[in-house]
């Protein structure tokens, strides 16, 4: 049974991430990317490399950078409202312990303690986001042929096996 | 002839009898159908043609093509995944070819005159003689499934082997991202194929804006082409309008998702309150066991098994309401479902090869109802009431409990808290942590009802106060079927088909 799905948010919670992405969008300086993105921008681009390096840790595979990279292109083919709803969501987590440090300034254990409460919130906003940035994470990480040695996935078979 | 969108750069009209929205399952079925019949068709579908050649089975590269809004289609809060198809032939490209007749009960309990079991036995009997229905061979039965088997026989429960529409099949396992091998005898094969042979237009890369009304009566569909070559965005409209004009009649085939959203989209709420309402999603929630052995699940042919020891129709079903098949996926769509991140999560992975994996799908009382996003993307809200919430925990404490019998060490259930059981005398735990939304994530790939018979469209399949349009694909019916709808559809958009025809006068 698969499990996809990026967000989708009640009205509350679309108001929400609308009102900080207004007000988050340009607080802070962050690295310019190598690559030439197409839905996220530097910011959030950052917010999703440090969330998907702990999402990923302990499976060898694409680098955190190399996953985000994948993402931005992906989120292409959903629909504008949605990635709207995206690049809102990962400035919610960036400020998400305001007023103390950025998610991206803070140390691995602390990233890991933020993303394990969005998963058991109380609040379904803060659940509904931890599963969409996992999945878009485990989709670029496992989309990988170096990961499937690791995990014994054969890949595809696009030849019938000689008997 | 199969005309693709992505090619065309101009605003065009188009003139037909029959203007089908939607090439799946009841649009290929009513295409034909018409087309055999000597009217002219049009067939409109907002997603590619794809050939068998161009099924990578990569999820990155197939998940966006051939689902909807690139796999990431949802209910309103998230907490239920809907995966539906688009593409030449729907969801019959990606789905796993299980085909089932809607159980008698089911039928009947609808009291509608001419949707009986006897009623549509002829119309099934079509669909599985050309699609070439059967059961699965004993010798392809895969190891996933043949664990359910294991379990349910090991605990004396009900179970047995289902039929599929494959020929050819190689049991490569990657069913879900379209079939390489071209053994799925579904719309985009047989049926697509016979209406194209019978002079009807598929036109690809093409969205249904609205119905074209004239008072009371459809006259055409207004169109547009998506996703032109060079740009990958498959949700950014082209400049280039269709309009479709018919002489005949509109046909929507879209699903019961998309088939209400266009009808809400055209204003047809205003003039049948129900419109939308009564949707039935059929979801289901997987759970996961890791054994000694080697399964590898991924391979040979998937939800070839079912137990149906938990499965009643009658009013007094109660917590009897759930299917359990198995439900393999590739390591993408495993990993976002199996619970927790970091390095346990890694470590579940590495138990990959050895997993078994169960769902229990419900049965659902529960009703939902499909509206529009200011965009005009369909808006699903659905929630599970608490007898259904209750109802398929249990069904997944008894996927777990088929799990351990069949020899798993332990079994994960996937709430955001993840919960591991090695035992039976655990099993209570399951039911005892009780739902909330998005914990656990659930699935569905069975949406019905949203234009149901008796309250929206006649019983031959007619839309309510306005003429010339019909529906026929999943959103007619007016209860869930507790089984796989692929096979209804088809029957139900066969028998619709010959009520339109003989309207059309031919």
């Amino acid at each position: 049974m698969n499990r996809r799905g990026f967000l989708k948010l009640g009205l509350g919670g679309s108001a929400l991430l609308a009102g900080v992405a207004l007000v988050g969008r340009h607080l802070g300086d962050y690295p310019a990317v190598a690559v030439s993105l197409r839905v996220l921008g530097a910011k959030e681009f950052a917010v999703f490399t440090a969330a998907a390096a702990r999402i990923c840790v302990g499976s060898t595979g694409p680098s955190a950078p190399e996953i985000a990279t994948f993402v931005d292109g992906y989120l292409t083919y959903v629909p504008p409202a949605v990635q709207r709803d995206v690049r809102s969501l990962l400035l919610l987590l960036e400020h998400s312990q305001f007023p103390r440090a950025k998610f991206t300034r803070l140390s691995a254990d602390a990233q890991d303690a933020v993303l394990s409460s969005w998963q058991t919130s109380a609040l379904a906003l803060k659940r509904q986001g931890f599963q969409a940035l996992k999945t878009l994470a485990f989709l670029g990480h496992y989309r990988d042929a170096r990961t499937w040695q690791t995990i014994g996935y054969s890949g595809p078979m696009l030849a019938v096996p000689t008997k | 002839m199969i005309r693709q969108g992505r090619d065309e750069t101009r605003d065009f009209e188009l003139k037909c009898d029959l203007c089908v929205v939607g090439s799946g399952a009841g649009g290929a079925m009513v295409a034909r159908e018409a087309a055999r019949a000597g009217l002219s068709v049009v067939v409109l579908e907002e997603g590619a043609y794809l050939q068998p050649k161009q099924f990578t089975q990569r999820e990155d590269e197939m998940i966006p093509l051939l689902f909807q809004e690139a796999g990431g289609r949802a209910t309103h809060d998230g907490s239920i995944m809907v995966l539906q198809g688009r593409g030449f032939g729907g969801s019959t490209v990606h789905n796993t070819n299980l085909c089932k007749r809607a159980p008698s009960e089911v039928l009947d309990s609808w009291r509608l005159p001419g949707w009986g079991a006897a009623d549509l036995a002829p119309h099934y009997e079509v669909v599985e003689r050309d699609l070439h229905v059967s059961p699965i061979d004993e010798a392809q039965v895969n190891r996933n499934s043949a664990l359910l088997r294991r379990g349910v026989e090991k605990l004396g429960w009900k179970g047995g082997l289902l039929s599929h529409n494959r020929r050819g099949c190689v049991g490569s396992g990657f069913c879900d991202l379209g079939c390489t091998f071209d053994a799925k005898e579904n719309a985009a094969k047989i049926l697509l194929p016979e209406a194209i042979a019978s002079n009807a237009t598929v036109l690809t890369d093409c969205r249904a804006d609205r119905i074209l009304l004239d008072g009371a009566r459809a006259v055409g569909v207004s169109a547009r082409i998506v996703n032109r070559a060079g740009d990958h965005a498959g949700h950014r409209a082209s400049d280039a309008e269709v309009r479709v004009t018919i002489f005949g009649a509109v046909c929507l085939s879209a699903s019961a998702i998309g088939s209400a959203a266009l009808a809400l989209r055209s204003g047809l709420g205003e003039r049948v309150p129900a419109t939308g309402a009564s949707l039935h999603l059929h979801p289901g929630l997987a759970v996961a066991g890791v054994f000694d052995e080697v399964i590898e699940g991924w391979q040979g042919i998937p939800q070839s098994y079912e137990c149906t020891q938990h499965l009643r129709f009658d009013e007094g079903a109660g917590d009897e309401r759930i299917w359990i098949i198995p439900a393999f996926a590739h390591p993408a769509s495993l990993a976002s479902m199996l619970p927790g991140f970091g390095a346990a999560h890694a470590a579940r992975m590495r138990d990959y090869p050895k997993m078994g994996i169960l769902a229990a799908l419900l049965h659902d009382r529960s009703s939902g109802s499909v509206s529009l996003e200011s965009d005009g993307r369909a808006r699903i809200r659905y929630q599970l009431d608490a007898d259904d919430q209750r109802t398929l925990l249990s069904g997944a404490r008894a996927c777990a409990e088929i799990l351990l019998a069949a020899g798993a060490k332990r079994v994960l259930v996937p709430f955001a808290d993840p919960l591991e059981i090695s035992n039976r005398s655990e099993l209570d735990a399951i039911v005892q942590r009780g739902y909330r939304p998005l914990d656990p994530v659930l699935t569905s790939t069975h949406p019905m009802g949203t234009l149901p018979l008796g309250k929206v469209v006649d019983e031959q399949g007619r839309f309510h106060t306005v003429s010339h349009l019909w529906v026929t694909d999943g959103s007619v019916f007016p209860s869930s079927l507790g089984g796989p709808p692929q096979l209804t559809i088809y029957a139900a958009a066969h028998k619709i088909a010959h009520h339109l025809i003989a309207e059309l006068g031919k």
